[in-house]
């Protein structure tokens, strides 16, 4: 079991090591598989003579990481924003009310959700072409935005909420959109923050979409940063990954028990 | 909501737990934006600004109709080489040539703008190469040749032609300084640049020479005059010094910036020429300059530039091309006295207000490597077509690393979006696949043109032949060769003999046989080009036996001198092109050091043919064919083919210039396959430019030893020799980029000894055939 | 009653803006894929079902299938079973269960190119891997590329997937009312009846979502296959991806609009019983 969990966890500090290291010493560990050195690989868990060298070189010194990072963070924003205007309101219309078609609009959204990018990969191109939108932050934005896979998780949350509450506070007189506004997102609130986690961490590594979609590099997100390892930039690479990973860790850290709070209260109540 | 209510102090603790962590990481997050941000802006204002300063204009007036076209100004017959070109006070043109018959030299003067030119020779200058002359508002002219331990003669013609020589002592006495570039201001004193990259005020009366710029310690690459101010172009920009008070430069930020975004316009290591010339704008003051991008117009104070002449459109364009100097004849017109490719020219810029400003016609051209042979031949596309304009794109071209797959994705979706190119360069693309989805034209009638009225060479075109069409044709090609004595010449009848030889030749011998520049991917690459013609069998797949044949005279052939085991460290792709200059992996240069017995590769072009033959001084080597023993093969380069979606018409246009005998007189880039340029550069080796010019190679190895060889002619023995051997060439190597990855992937493990022979072989076969299978 | 279907039509139009969206960037280049399925690749003339024939007889196509079928039906079994054991065993551990999880669930949040270094250097000839096998006297071997490229494939899907699996378990778990376990065991239920009586048929909800989720992520797994191993790897891990992707490579987009159109029914299929029996079994 915690040998377990150490496995899970030792690639972050693998990656921590290797920020403090000195391009040297990486080389050591490292060349038998890059640069094809005898013996194998191994790795020190405490660098022998750590150095900030790496970590000023990044933050200090590379304009292209930092635009990618901003792009990331643009990129995630507006789709998780619009997720929220639009994804809600549908997972939440799905899950109250029973209209015709609603079976098979989430049966839809199900097989949607499933397709690997290359099945649509070249008509979503000529779509967002048609709407002028390729080499624009737009391409990955608006299909981001109404990505289904967040609407099933919201959805599953919604569903769990008693109707009798809802009832109530009709019998106030509250109208729909009131009910959903004041008594479902409130309610809702750890699905939606659980959706809101896990749509982040697809974002921030979305990697065949942007490739697709923008050309110009410097619309690139983070996920495509990866520099070749050579004896050049070892500690670099390192530690841009090790950056790479942090907002991802960080978001999850924070949404972590919501996630499972909202998923728990979803399964419970199906 | 009972779990709700059991676990919420918990929940409550817990998240106090983490918020504390969290606030903790964000701090340091912030702090680390913070410090990037300011970074990040620069570079990215930088490329905004990029944006901005060049905007396509049609010249003085505005947009619509009109455009500046280039045409050529006729100089007299005797012309050989421009050394400068200048306006005088009066307005008249003065040009400085060097007559065709060397060494004799001349001024040009023309007083109608070009229609008519006097020639006056100039007398009382020795008959030595004089490589700069400067030419003053009145019309003299100072003639500077080289200097001898940094002093120098300069022969000055005054404007009565009379000739006068004046010592020069340039700074710098014991060491070895030069004159490397000179000109006149508007007041008559000339300024020269140093090899030490100062700017000097020269003085022929006391023959010495000031520095009066305070460049604060920056090497001048070149520099330009212009009106009242002197340009000085260094590494990070452009300084500019009003004559009056020469120590306080300014500076513009668009002109820095053009030398920060292309390190190309920073400097050139030429002895003459510069990569940007400056002269004065129109007449509201300003700054014109040409470069390789074109030929734009500057206020000073500005924030843009503004393009009158797009390179592409013209011979600025074309690669190779060095600029001597620019004037302003007046508004409309503009001179640029270059070096295009060999051949001196001065080319005019006028206006033409009825030309369109923007051609009506478009055609995209696709190669994904970089080629200056396509640069060259767009531009004589353009200039013969001047109403259509040609869109050059490398899908490779960017050094970071856009990958093959990248590439190729790109690719594909335009041409399946219906937005594809309409001529294509298929060197490294699945032919098969795009013959068989029918996405290429039938050429063959572009072809039969080209066969009539200078001959193909016909296996070639036979083997273009797809059920008697053509859908792709080389427009180049390589040939494999094996350079050594006549045992291993014909040894090489097929790979397995090579191999025994070269174990014959180890033995009993601690020298090298192969060369040592030959990794594991080299080689491989060299043996598959060779061998694989004869690979495939008649239902598609590889033969095993062939490939198994090839891959173990490979690891012979590697094992005979133990190279080391390391990877090699050519890229995958090798696309074998450096600045767009197709490169062939046959050296002489380990065979001349005697570390090695013989050399194998590919046979670029008749330039590095011509190499090898005068290398053959030095190690008495013969050269031979490389080939499988059944087939022999050629490596096809530049293999074109036109779109059924595209502009099929102007595509073919492109074509019968690619395939013409004009662009095909290169001795670079390949051997061509059009047969009246292949026998045009016969003749051109047998009594070279090269020789005529004392050509020699030399180099020098690590431990200071020197090796130096004179460039000889080709013997008409030789020439026939070779033309033979091409014309036995009958199929094309194998060129799916796809197969070679895997075969070289695997091929390098069974080299460094990581895997066995069968399982190399199990493994290629498997890869390939399930890519064979995907497009059954 | 007519508020009831009032209010029912108001559903509508909470849906309606993600639907309009939805539509135009997913259904709408899907249909174009289905368009595409029945046209030729290039010139869009039309070609009835050769499309279809030609993919279902396409041997890279059926081992593409076939590894995915043998990925998918190992894969999720056992990393259902893993998890729900993982989950079983802490749920009883108050002490260590918050920090167990937050380590098992870090591997989610590391972005796919990191991974790919880490496997890089661990599964390759002289990667760690084969450093340590070789301290046992175990023969090295290439694992990326042998037989046992399958097998590092399914780690790496459970070794991503887990902690995320176990989240979920747990959370169904400890859903489940205390009262019913004591009711069970005042009755005199033995550990292995309440489980098979009591736990499971209380999963069951969390369990729909847990397959679903843990399917929909093992079509992931190609992209760290793809950036390992590239566009030919090993025949073992030669998965539908690979085979669309170098389709479009060659410009093979009717293959691969045949392919996806069949991909895609299946997987409505698979679902709309999934969703049936899930259904049958009351909840």
């Amino acid at each position: 079991m915690a040998v377990f969990a150490l496995l899970a966890v030792s690639p972050v500090i693998f990656l921590l090591a290797g920020t403090f290291m000195g391009n040297q010493e990486i080389i050591e560990c490292i060349a038998p598989v890059f640069l094809d050195g005898e013996g194998y690989a191994f790795w020190k868990v405490i660098p022998q003579y750590p150095t900030f060298c790496n970590v000023v070189g990044l933050l200090l010194d590379s304009p292209e990481f930092f635009i990618m990072f901003w792009n990331s963070a643009k990129i995630s924003t507006f789709i998780l924003a619009g997720q929220l205007i639009f994804g809600m309101p549908a997972a939440w219309g799905m899950a109250r009310y029973c209209f015709r078609g609603k079976k098979l609009i989430y049966t839809i959204y199900i097989v949607m959700m499933m397709m690997p990018f290359q099945v649509t990969m070249l008509s979503e191109y000529l779509v967002l072409d048609w709407l002028k939108l390729i080499d624009t932050s737009a391409a990955v934005i608006f299909p981001g935005m109404f990505s289904t896979f967040s609407v099933f998780i919201m959805y599953r949350f919604f569903c769990g909420i008693p109707e009798s509450i809802l009832d109530a506070a009709r019998i106030d007189g509250a109208g729909e959109l009131q009910i959903f506004l004041k008594v479902g997102i409130p309610l809702g609130a750890s699905g939606i923050i659980s959706s809101l986690v896990l749509s982040f961490l697809e974002c921030f590594s979305m990697i065949e979409q942007p490739m697709t979609f923008l050309k110009t590099k410097s619309l690139w997100p983070l996920s495509l940063f990866l520099p070749e390892i050579h004896s050049g930039n070892a500690g670099f690479s390192m530690c841009a990954s090790f950056v790479a990973l942090l907002p991802a860790i960080f978001v999850f850290l924070i949404g972590q028990d919501y996630l499972e709070q909202g998923i728990a209260a979803s399964a419970m109540k199906e | 909501m009972r779990k709700n209510s059991t676990t919420k102090p918990a929940f409550g603790i817990v998240l106090r737990m983490w918020e504390s962590k969290a606030l903790c990481l964000l701090f340091v997050l912030v702090l680390a934006v913070c410090t990037g941000c300011s970074k990040g802006d620069n570079s990215n204002k930088g490329g905004e600004d990029n944006k901005e300063t060049t905007q396509l204009n049609a010249g003085v007036g505005g947009k619509g109709n009109g455009r500046f076209l280039e045409s050529e100004v006729v100089l007299p017959g005797k012309t050989g080489r421009i050394l400068t070109l200048a306006k005088l006070k009066d307005g008249s043109l003065e040009v400085v040539t060097e007559g065709k018959e060397e060494k004799s030299y001349y001024i040009l003067k023309s007083n109608d703008q070009g229609k008519h030119w006097e020639e006056i020779p100039i007398k009382g200058v020795p008959k030595t190469h004089i490589p700069y002359a400067a030419v003053s508002p009145d019309g003299s002219v100072a003639m500077i040749p080289y200097a001898k331990k940094s002093s120098l003669e300069i022969y000055f013609v005054d404007a009565k032609r009379k000739t006068n020589q004046f010592g020069l002592q340039l700074p710098g006495n014991e060491e070895k300084n030069q004159i490397r570039q000179a000109a006149y201001d508007k007041k008559g004193t000339l300024f020269a640049r140093d090899l030490k990259g100062s700017l000097l005020a020269v003085d022929l009366k006391k023959g010495t020479c000031k520095v009066v710029f305070d460049t604060n310690g920056i090497q001048v690459n070149y520099f330009g005059i212009v009106g009242n101010e002197m340009l000085a172009v260094h590494d990070k920009g452009i300084q500019i010094f009003n004559m009056e008070k020469k120590d306080v430069p300014e500076s513009e930020i668009v002109l820095d910036d053009l030398i920060k975004k292309d390190k190309k316009l920073a400097s050139s290591s030429l002895d003459s020429g510069a990569p940007m010339v400056f002269s004065e704008g129109t007449e509201d003051g300003g700054i014109v300059f040409a470069n390789g991008n074109g030929l734009f117009h500057f206020n000073r104070g500005g924030s843009v530039t503004e393009q009158l002449v797009d390179a592409s459109l013209t011979s600025l364009g074309s690669g190779g091309i060095v600029l001597l100097d620019l004037v302003t004849v007046d508004q409309n017109n503009f001179w640029v006295a270059a070096n295009d490719n060999g051949e001196y020219k001065l080319l005019q810029y006028s206006y033409d207000s009825n030309a369109a400003s923007v051609p009506n016609k478009e055609i995209t051209v696709y190669a994904l490597d970089e080629s200056s042979f396509l640069r060259k031949v767009v531009n004589m596309f353009q200039k013969q077509h001047p109403d259509t304009y040609v869109k050059l794109e490398f899908g490779l071209s960017d050094d970071d690393g856009v990958t093959l797959e990248d590439a190729l994705s790109v690719l594909s979706t335009n041409i399946l979006a219906d937005k594809g190119p309409d001529v294509l360069i298929l060197d490294g693309l699945p032919v098969d696949s795009y013959i068989k989805k029918g996405i290429l034209s039938d050429i063959s009638d572009v072809v039969e043109e080209i066969d009539e009225s200078d001959g193909l060479l016909p296996k070639i075109k036979e083997s273009s032949k797809n059920n008697g069409k053509i859908y792709a044709f080389p427009v180049r090609f390589l040939l494999s060769v094996i350079e050594g004595d006549s045992e291993t010449i014909k040894s090489a009848g097929s790979l397995s003999g090579l191999a025994e030889r070269a174990v014959k030749l180890k033995k009993g011998s601690d020298q090298g046989v192969i060369p040592e520049s030959k990794g594991t991917l080299t080689l491989l690459r060299d043996l598959y080009y060779a061998d694989s013609a004869s690979w495939m069998t008649e239902d598609n797949t590889i033969d095993k036996k062939a490939l198994t044949d090839y891959l173990s005279s490979a690891k012979q052939i590697y094992d005979v001198d133990s190279n080391g085991k390391e990877h090699d460290f050519h890229t995958k792709m090798g696309s074998g092109t450096i600045d767009g200059v197709k490169v062939g992996t046959l050296t002489d240069s380990e065979l001349i050091e005697g570390n090695s017995k013989m050399s194998m590769g590919t046979l670029v072009d008749f330039w590095s043919l011509q190499n090898m033959v005068s290398s053959w001084q030095l190690t008495k080597s013969d050269y031979g064919l490389l080939n499988h023993e059944k087939v022999k093969s050629y490596i096809p380069y530049l293999s074109v083919g036109v779109t059924e979606s595209g502009n099929k018409e102007a595509a073919k246009e492109f074509l019968k210039i690619l395939l013409g005998k004009k662009a095909n007189n290169s001795p670079q880039n390949g051997f061509p396959s059009n047969k009246a340029a292949f026998d045009l550069l016969c003749k051109e080796k047998m009594d070279s430019k090269a020789v005529k010019d004392d050509g020699s190679i030399s180099f020098s190895t690590e431990d200071e030893k020197n090796y130096n060889f004179n460039m000889v002619n080709l013997t008409k023995q030789q020439i026939d020799q070779f033309t033979t051997f091409v014309e036995s060439l009958e199929k094309p190597a194998m060129d799916n980029r796809i197969i070679l990855d895997i075969v070289l992937e695997q091929g390098d493990k069974l080299l460094l000894g990581e895997q066995n022979l069968k399982d190399t072989v199990d493994t290629i076969l498997k890869k390939v055939n399930l890519y064979l299978a995907e497009n059954n | 009653m007519a508020n009831r279907t009032k209010r029912d039509r108001i559903g509508w139009l909470f849906v309606l803006p993600s639907l309009a969206g939805v539509m135009i960037f997913y259904l709408v280049p899907f249909v174009d894929v289905v368009r595409r399925s029945f046209r030729q690749a290039v010139g869009g003339g039309f070609a009835g079902l050769e499309n279809y024939r030609q993919v279902l007889l396409n041997k890279a196509f059926i081992l593409a299938i076939g590894n995915t079928v043998r990925f998918v039906s190992i894969c999720l079994p056992l990393l259902l079973l893993l998890s729900l054991g993982v989950a079983l065993l802490l749920q009883n551990q108050k002490r260590y269960r918050e920090v167990m999880k937050s380590a098992y669930l870090v591997p989610l949040a590391i972005p796919a190119t990191s991974v790919v270094l880490l496997w890089q250097l661990l599964f390759d000839n002289n990667g760690f891997l084969n450093g340590i096998v070789s301290l046992f006297h175990i023969e090295s071997r290439d694992w990326m590329n042998d037989g046992t490229a399958f097998g590092v494939l399914v780690f790496s899907y459970i070794w991503k997937n887990l902690g995320y699996d176990v989240v979920l378990w747990l959370s169904g778990l400890l859903g489940i009312p205390v009262s019913i376990y004591e009711a069970a065991k005042v009755d005199g239920a033995g550990p292995i009846n309440t489980f098979f009586y009591i736990t499971i048929p209380n999963i069951k909800p969390v369990a729909f979502t847990i397959v679903i989720l843990s399917f929909l992520n093992s079509f992931k797994v190609f992209r760290e296959a793809y950036l390992v191993a590239g566009n030919y790897p090993h025949e073992s891990i030669y998965l539908l991806q690979h085979v669309f992707n170098n389709w479009f490579s060659e410009l093979s987009i009717d293959k691969m609009a045949a392919g996806s159109v069949l991909l895609c029914t299946v997987v409505a299929l698979l679902v709309l019983l999934l969703q049936r029996s899930w259904d049958k079994s009351g909840v």
